[in-house]
């Protein structure tokens, strides 16, 4: 870390990043980012990979640090919706979230539901700026390190990180291996990546160009979502609780959520789930060294504070070896670098220095969303709890048609959201198989590029 | 004895996978170009590891409680709203689609129709807004639409 201190380079870069952010078109968009985010994580039916999928489409429009930074904000912002929902009514929009019900939802049935969203808001915030600073002082030696990976070093590097995948992802090995296989052959039609020559595309111009990832996404998380939450409908939820409280009139578990919070950062680094590892592994810590580990499950404020923050901090982490490796750790992550692309960005250990002013301007954006976060977790408390409350029957015709029109705009015609509902279709099938979407989404967007490597490695050792 | 219906549906995902295989490995251009590794080396590979995955797959399938009459209802209900969209997109252009999908999307969710109109037409019209005038995307406007201008 003392090189990364020394660095001349990390001060001018943060200096161009500083100097990018002063915008407030920018500051808006990760305000409006934050919001949006908080609120897919607090409507029933809705995840945050989906509203990632909607919102997309402003990729095509927007300036590239503002389009990555709302679509950032808006990944941060449902972790945290996550766990309103996980606290008011017991039930977890994530599997990550399932760790801060165990005290948050006791706590809230007894009375203390503003507390516990206000000690998660704090646990979140701290998280979010442990994983931010730490991303910060681990760009210089990450950029570094990759450095030493040639052609057949990234091509194991992502080999390991989709096998990672495979088995750490819910549905088994054999099954989210399929869907890995799957995802690659879906990436293969269209243009060849090395020698650029046109494959797999059966005669129809459409496929030329392959398969539109906005699409798939949408198609994917989006239609598929809502198809899976239609045939199994949500539990009837109560959010009473949240108005039963007292004022917030202490901060409580610091030090849970600062030890949650280097778990939760270090566990996002790696490809596997990172945070529902982190914040079940965080739940156990601080059960573990807690003098009164008998509070745990009826309420115990290091317990919500730990896994809260290290939830948060692993979603701040992963940004790392997405940005510095180009290694997305989750389909959210995947939607981002297929967005950086889009863009013209690329990521890398090159890219501090390449593109300071996108990188280091990232990084402020991401702590300063989570100061957002923060005056929004607490200053619209009682409005996530009434929001939770908004029926389904509403919401999915909203969530349907921004589905259907993101996915024209994204491929900018009608065989985007001909895509999209083939894929929605695809998704409820592979649900109903025991098939989790998010392996084959990874796959897709890593498959050029482990082509690439692959490609390249072959060619020198031939 | 297991009903074909069932028996349908386990295999159907197993049978796309093995389809989706043998396309890639079958349509795939030549593995060597010029003697070097070419262009249809991935496709073979992820093809064949395609094929070997979708084989081993685990048998078992439905793993989740069977939706009841109204889900499945509510689900019917969002795919013919999408078919609806797909059909009136270009004849009619983007506003009408979205409204009568929307519509048709509100009222098989369970909506009534007062909500159901509302929703609708709020909805149509903040996104046409929101893309048209605030990022100037260009929406279809509809063959009817640019026979009344006389285009």
């Amino acid at each position: 870390m003392d090189a990364a201190f020394a660095d001349p380079s990390l001060f001018s870069g943060v200096l161009a990043g500083m100097a990018a952010v002063a915008s407030l078109k920018l500051w808006l968009l990760v305000l409006a980012g934050v919001f949006l985010g908080m609120t897919v994580g607090v409507l029933p039916g809705f995840g945050p990979p989906a509203a990632m999928a909607l919102l997309f489409p402003l990729v095509y429009v927007l300036e590239p640090l503002s389009a990555i930074s709302m679509l950032s904000g808006l990944f941060y912002g449902a972790k945290y919706g996550g766990a309103v929902t996980s606290i008011l009514m017991g039930i977890p929009g994530e599997a990550d979230a399932v760790a801060t019900l165990f005290e948050g939802h006791p706590l809230a049935l007894g009375g203390k539901a503003r507390q516990a969203l206000a000690t998660a808001t704090f646990a979140s915030f701290t998280g979010g700026i442990f994983a931010s600073l730490g991303m910060v002082l681990l760009a210089p030696v990450l950029s570094r390190a990759a450095l030493f990976f040639g052609p057949a070093g990234r091509a194991a590097f992502m080999g390991g990180a989709l096998l990672l995948v495979a088995l750490t992802s819910p549905g088994g090995v054999r099954r989210s291996l399929c869907m890995i296989f799957l995802g690659l052959v879906l990436a293969i039609p269209g243009m060849a990546p090395v020698y650029g020559t046109s494959r797999l595309t059966f005669g129809f111009w459409q496929l030329s160009e392959g398969v539109e990832l906005t699409s798939l996404l949408l198609g994917m998380f989006g239609i598929g979502d809502l198809l899976a939450a239609l045939l199994s409908p949500p539990e009837k939820k109560n959010a009473d609780a949240a108005c039963l409280v007292p004022p917030l009139n202490r901060l409580s578990a610091f030090m849970a959520a600062l030890r949650g919070s280097l778990l939760g950062f270090l566990t996002g680094l790696v490809p596997c789930g990172a945070g529902v590892t982190a914040s079940f592994a965080s739940h156990a810590l601080e059960k573990r060294i807690s003098h009164h580990p008998e509070q745990f499950g009826r309420g115990a404020w290091e317990g919500l504070a730990g896994p809260e923050a290290s939830n948060n901090a692993a979603a701040m982490a992963s940004f790392a070896p997405l940005l510095l490796l180009g290694l997305p750790t989750n389909p959210i992550m995947a939607a981002l670098l297929g967005a950086l692309t889009i863009v013209g960005v690329v990521p890398g250990p090159a890219l501090p220095e390449s593109q300071p002013d996108f990188y280091w301007g990232l990084i402020v954006c991401l702590l300063m969303g989570n100061v957002l976060l923060l005056a929004l977790g607490l200053g619209l408390a009682g409005f996530w709890a009434r929001l939770a409350c908004l029926p389904f029957r509403l919401l999915w015709p909203v969530i349907l048609l921004l589905c259907l029109t993101g996915s024209y705009v994204g491929a900018d015609g009608m065989s985007g959201p001909v895509q999209c509902l083939i894929f929605g279709l695809l998704s409820v099938l592979l649900r109903r198989c025991g098939c989790s979407p998010a392996p084959l989404v990874l796959a897709f967007v890593l498959g050029p590029r482990l082509e690439t490597h692959l490609l390249q490695t072959l060619l020198s050792f031939w | 004895m297991i009903p074909f219906r069932s028996l349908l549906f386990r295999h159907a995902l197993r049978g796309l996978l093995l389809f989706a295989g043998a396309a890639a490995l079958l349509a795939a251009p030549p593995a060597l170009s010029a003697g070097l590794p070419g262009p249809g080396i991935w496709p073979r590979l992820a093809g064949a590891g395609l094929l070997v995955c979708a084989m081993i797959m685990p048998r078992e399938a439905q793993t989740q409680a069977k939706p009841s009459t109204a889900a499945v209802r509510r689900a019917l209900g969002l795919v013919a709203a999408c078919l609806l969209w797909l059909v009136l997109l270009h004849p009619a252009g983007w506003l009408p689609a979205t409204f009568f999908a929307g519509l048709l999307a509100c009222r098989a969710g369970g909506c009534t129709l007062k909500e159901s109109l509302v929703l609708s037409i709020l909805l149509s019209t903040v996104l046409w807004l929101g893309l048209e005038r605030l990022l100037q995307y260009d929406l279809p406007g509809g063959a009817l639409f640019s026979l009344a201008k006389g285009n």
